[in-house]
């Protein structure tokens, strides 16, 4: 049995405008220990899935209207608050893009980390510090004691990623979602924190599920991939089939916006590959394919439906929603 | 091809705050001799890690930071020491674009007001209709609608405000533009437009840029030169390939592994982080991270060595350079 299985979720904003479908109809599961990445533009609904996940759409106007997310074959939309802040941080975490804004900039990182490792069971205060100091040890920390008792503002953006990584794992939580842990930082620190998801994946089991739009981050770090875009998953697989051959325009695309794509050498075509136009306005969706406007290939076949999964690879891994997917490759 | 851009000796302190009534004063040195030079028509990337002095430096060519010694020369006349009224020709000669087009747009100006202010202003339009006429040829410039010009920040994508700060740094016809992190802020989609735009208008403009970036594989596709930043000094410079090919300098060499290939990459050993220590040696900077380092590497601070290569000049400041391997260089002490 999968970890945490999200099938046909539609999450829907509320506006004065009309209904905004940010998550229309997105399936995926994540299995114990595996690394899966959400890919796509600012817009398309992957933190929107992530927040889904976790209970935290944000209210009143968000609302999810249909679908199931099963956690360890529980499902968890429609749970009340109480029963939901069982799993919020404990058997689910969540790191988030900035940590300055997640943390409280009043108390110091020390009295923070006590007060979530207390919330859960009895634990006295000095082995509420013994665990921290080890946790902090965990996300490679030097000297902890002298980050317990500073403030957030005091630390460097890498180290405040960390220590929020700290905070997460402190309740042992089955599922990290991560929710663009790296757009903030400078490319040496990232991929230090990349590395050091990996290293706790592999050390604690944790299964983890990324939001990115970085293929970089993609390629380092994950499992598998799933690309979004107008609220709907377009293409799913695995990491190296995915980079070696995508078969959906829009993945194809973007990574061919992507400066590292750009041949060595190759300066004669000095422009980068570039998606024109900007995605679809998400309260009216077009009844195709939601990438229709901007796709090379896009035809009269693509403007009437949706297309339909269709396999890409012939053991199954790798699935596209397109109809011109063998054109792309 | 002469200089647009010299920077000679330049630093930048920074009072810390002080509670202390009779104690000295004490500095944090943001820029540390800084000596560089952008040829007309050129793209110079200036590349380093968060804190490392870049945005200062960039801050201080365009006016908006005081400089504490050195000088900036921009077509041979110094700026560094302007009053506020002296520089107002030279807005007119170079303009910046900012990392956070959100923050540097008027929220409750519309756009075409924003574009056009800056034409009345400095007297380059005679008349508000021929500023406004000219403000629709920006927008259509930039990849944006005539009719864009009546709304306001608010109403547009990170990308669209993007190229919104891209016009009206235009709308002055300038020669030099600062660009700080331009596209750090935007998806790698919206990126890729962005650069290409930048491009299309340095080409057609014969513009000189200066982008201030910490991403090695932006800076490899877009400039033709690069400067490594460290601690407020300059590192190394060299033509963008040949950084990206054979880095000299152990820094250079550190910001390129940082860069995530699209195939996976050995880990890094290093997966710990120290807090920031405050008390400074004199050597150089780097040493207490460096693989390379000796005991002269704490003592003191490498000069800046040039050496031409084929003709072509690159410097670098280290003890201990890598890829040395070439013995036929010309090697010259300044």
């Amino acid at each position: 049995m999968a970890l945490l299985e999200v099938s046909n979720l539609k999450t829907c904003f509320h506006t004065s405008r009309g209904k905004v479908k940010a998550v229309n109809g997105v399936s995926f599961s994540i299995d114990k220990g595996e690394i899966m990445a959400l890919v796509g533009e600012s817009g398309s609904g992957k933190s929107i899935t992530g927040l889904s996940i976790l209970g935290l759409v944000p209210q009143p106007n968000g609302k999810i209207e249909d679908g199931k997310i099963l956690f360890k074959g529980e499902n968890l939309v429609g749970k009340g608050s109480k029963e939901y802040r069982q799993i919020q941080g404990g058997e689910i975490a969540m790191i988030f893009q900035n940590p300055l804004t997640a943390m409280d900039p009043s108390y110091t990182i020390g009295n923070q980390m006590f007060e979530i490792i207390r919330s859960r069971g009895k634990v006295g205060k000095k082995e509420a510090r013994d665990q921290a100091v080890k946790l902090l040890h965990l996300v490679g920390i030097h000297e902890p004691e002298r980050v317990l008792s500073s403030y957030p503002h005091a630390l460097s953006g890498g180290m405040r990623q960390r220590v929020m990584i700290a905070m997460a794992l402190s309740c042992k939580p089955k599922l990290l979602i991560a929710d663009e842990p790296t757009t903030a930082l400078d490319a040496t620190i990232q991929k230090q924190i990349l590395d050091l998801l990996k290293k706790i994946n592999k050390e604690t089991g944790t299964a983890i599920l990324i939001i990115t739009h970085d293929f970089g981050v993609v390629a380092n770090l994950c499992d598998s991939v799933a690309v979004m875009y107008a609220g709907r998953i377009v293409e799913y697989g695995e990491t190296n089939d995915i980079l070696s051959k995508p078969v959906h325009p829009y993945t194809k695309g973007l990574m061919g916006a992507m400066p590292e794509f750009q041949e060595p050498g190759s300066k004669g075509m000095n422009r980068l590959i570039q998606i024109d136009g900007t995605p679809p306005d998400l309260i009216e969706l077009p009844e195709g394919c939601s990438f229709f406007e901007r796709c090379n290939f896009a035809t009269n076949l693509c403007k009437k439906a949706f297309p339909d999964a269709t396999y890409a690879n012939d053991s199954g891994t790798q699935f596209v929603y397109c109809y011109h997917s063998k054109e792309v490759v | 091809m002469n200089n647009l851009l010299e920077i000679k000796h330049l630093q930048k302190q920074f009072p810390q705050k002080n509670n202390k009534l009779f104690r000295k004063k004490e500095y944090f040195t943001a820029l540390d001799d800084v000596n560089l030079e952008i040829k007309k028509g050129e793209i110079l990337g200036l590349v380093g890690e968060s804190g490392s002095g870049k945005s200062t430096l960039g801050r201080m060519i365009m006016g908006l930071t005081s400089s504490s010694s050195g000088s900036i020369k921009y077509n041979g006349e110094e700026i560094s020491q302007l009053t506020d009224k002296e520089k107002i020709p030279y807005y007119l000669k170079m303009q910046m674009i900012f990392q956070d087009s959100t923050s540097s747009l008027n929220p409750r100006k519309t756009i075409g007001e924003q574009i056009t202010a800056p034409m009345l202003r400095l007297g380059v339009v005679s008349s508000k209709q021929e500023a406004e006429k000219e403000s629709i040829e920006l927008l259509k410039k930039v990849g944006l609608k005539s009719e864009h010009i009546y709304r306001y920040p608010h109403e547009f994508s990170g990308g669209q405000r993007q190229r919104i700060g891209i016009a009206r740094a235009l709308a002055l016809k300038p020669e030099f533009l600062v660009l700080d992190e331009p596209t750090s802020a935007l998806d790698v989609s919206i990126q890729a437009q962005i650069l290409n735009l930048l491009l299309d208008i340095q080409e057609e403009f014969n513009l000189t840029y200066l982008f201030i970036g910490h991403n090695l594989s932006v800076i490899k596709f877009f400039c033709h030169r690069v400067a490594v930043l460290y601690k407020g000094k300059i590192v190394e410079i060299a033509k963008s390939d040949e950084l990206y090919s054979k880095p000299f300098h152990p820094i250079s060499n550190m910001l390129l592994k940082s860069v995530l290939k699209l195939e996976r990459q050995e880990e890094s050993s290093n997966l710990e982080e120290t807090l920031e220590s405050t008390d400074m040696h004199t050597g150089c900077s780097f040493s207490g991270k460096c693989n390379y380092a000796s005991a002269k590497c704490y003592e003191s601070h490498p000069q800046t060595t040039i050496q031409y290569y084929s003709g072509i000049e690159r410097s670098y400041a280290c003890y201990h350079p890598l890829n040395q391997e070439t013995k036929e260089l010309e090697v010259v002490f300044p």
